[in-house]
């Protein structure tokens, strides 16, 4: 990649340059942070701290904030590795274009440098902090986000971030793991909770912001299979969702105050996948003038949809932490 | 024999912007690698791997 920051190739005369090559670039401690996609990890933060708290036993303080730390840097560097390898089709998409790489602000080999030490360090320190098994995930979590997802699926088939939401999902499971050091039932539910979420998420998304991934042939559901297989395979995955959701109410992952919070939280949800169903949500291109407004509204049930997924998700784990709390209280 | 040595004569001049984000990156850089080396030894401490002089 050029970049203005970089030596430009008028600067090379036939004479030796002591600096030919070299350069210095203008990314600073801010640029290499955006590189970690801090709002993704805020939600891994998140998922991880509930699936720490929800475990059965106890790991010192220390550790735990360690556990949790780990967790967020590995996922930044799922992120600076992402970012570097999708700098081509980020520079082409206006929510991406003001990233680091595509500014040209940060040469690609930083980036990936970056990102591979912020891996290894990540996944070392966690063993190191935890065990094994937490530090297995966390690297099986990199690997799937990075070459499962980024390279290999994202830019072959509209199944891309159903498949690539494993990664999402597994910080809840790795924060128990750090506890319990195994994989239970418990903490797969979490992780499937996560999971299942994340189609109908993104596809709302998709539904009203389909340009932008069209642009650049990212073959997102609803430029494949169309709107209207989207919002039927969204309805699908939300009704999939409130099953899952009812899970930890048998096992006992969650009590009395989740079960009242996840009914209201998914006939929410469920209302709206409903409403985006019955809508003409994505279907720009088959406008007519009369029905302009019947559309806008369709695009509108999507967004609302995307919006109320993010409050959704947080609540959940909220109210399993929550439940937690208070048992463990009483 | 004299040896050949093509000497470099040019030299490209980092702008002030060049300057002040590669000092920022060095700082950012030095205190990563002391929070390392800082969080190695906690960690390793934390789960009983005392050094010799401790």
């Amino acid at each position: 990649m050029s970049a203005d920051t970089h030596i430009k190739p008028s600067a090379i005369s036939d004479e030796p340059l002591a600096l030919a090559g070299a350069g210095l670039s203008l990314a600073g401690p801010r640029d290499f942070f955006q590189l970690m996609k801090p709002r993704v990890m805020s939600l891994v933060i998140f998922t991880a701290i509930i699936g720490l708290l929800v475990a059965p036993g106890t790991l010192p303080l220390y550790n735990s904030i360690m556990a949790i730390f780990c967790i967020a840097v590995g996922a930044g560097a799922s992120g600076a590795l992402n970012m570097w390898y999708d700098a081509d089709i980020d520079a082409q998409m206006t929510r991406t274009k003001k990233r680091p790489l595509p500014r040209g602000v940060m040469a690609p080999g930083t980036a990936l440098t970056f990102g591979f030490l912020l891996s290894v360090v990540s996944v070392w320190m966690l063993g190191l902090a935890t065990n094994y098994v937490a530090a297995a995930l966390l690297a099986f979590t990199i690997f799937f986000y990075v070459v499962i997802y980024t390279i290999w699926l994202k830019r072959r088939t509209p199944q891309n971030i159903v498949i690539g939401g494993a990664p999402g999902a597994l910080p809840p499971m790795i924060g128990y793991a750090a506890v319990t050091g195994s994989v239970t039932v418990d903490s797969t539910i979490l992780f499937l909770i996560v999971f299942i979420w994340t189609p109908p998420h993104f596809w709302a998304l998709a539904l009203y912001k389909l340009s932008d991934y069209g642009r650049v042939g990212i073959p997102m559901m609803p430029n494949v299979a169309g709107p209207k297989s989207t919002r039927n395979q969204i309805f699908g995955y939300s009704i999939a969702l409130a099953a899952i959701a009812a899970a930890p109410v048998i096992t006992g992952l969650g009590g009395t105050i989740y079960a009242f919070g996840a009914f209201l939280l998914n006939a929410g949800f469920l209302a709206l996948a409903f409403k985006v169903w019955k809508s003409r949500a994505g279907e720009k291109d088959e406008v007519q003038p009369e029905s302009l407004y019947e559309v806008q509204k369709g695009d509108r049930d999507a967004r609302n949809l995307f919006a109320f997924s993010i409050i959704y998700l947080f609540a959940m784990f909220a109210l399993i932490g929550v439940d937690h709390l208070l048992i463990g209280i009483s | 024999m004299k040896e050949y040595r093509d000497t470099p004569k040019k030299f490209v001049e980092p702008t002030a912007d060049e300057i002040k984000a590669r000092t920022k990156r060095n700082i950012a850089l030095a205190a990563g690698l002391l929070l390392f080396v800082i969080l190695v030894f906690v960690t390793m401490v934390s789960r009983g791997h005392l050094p010799n002089a401790v």
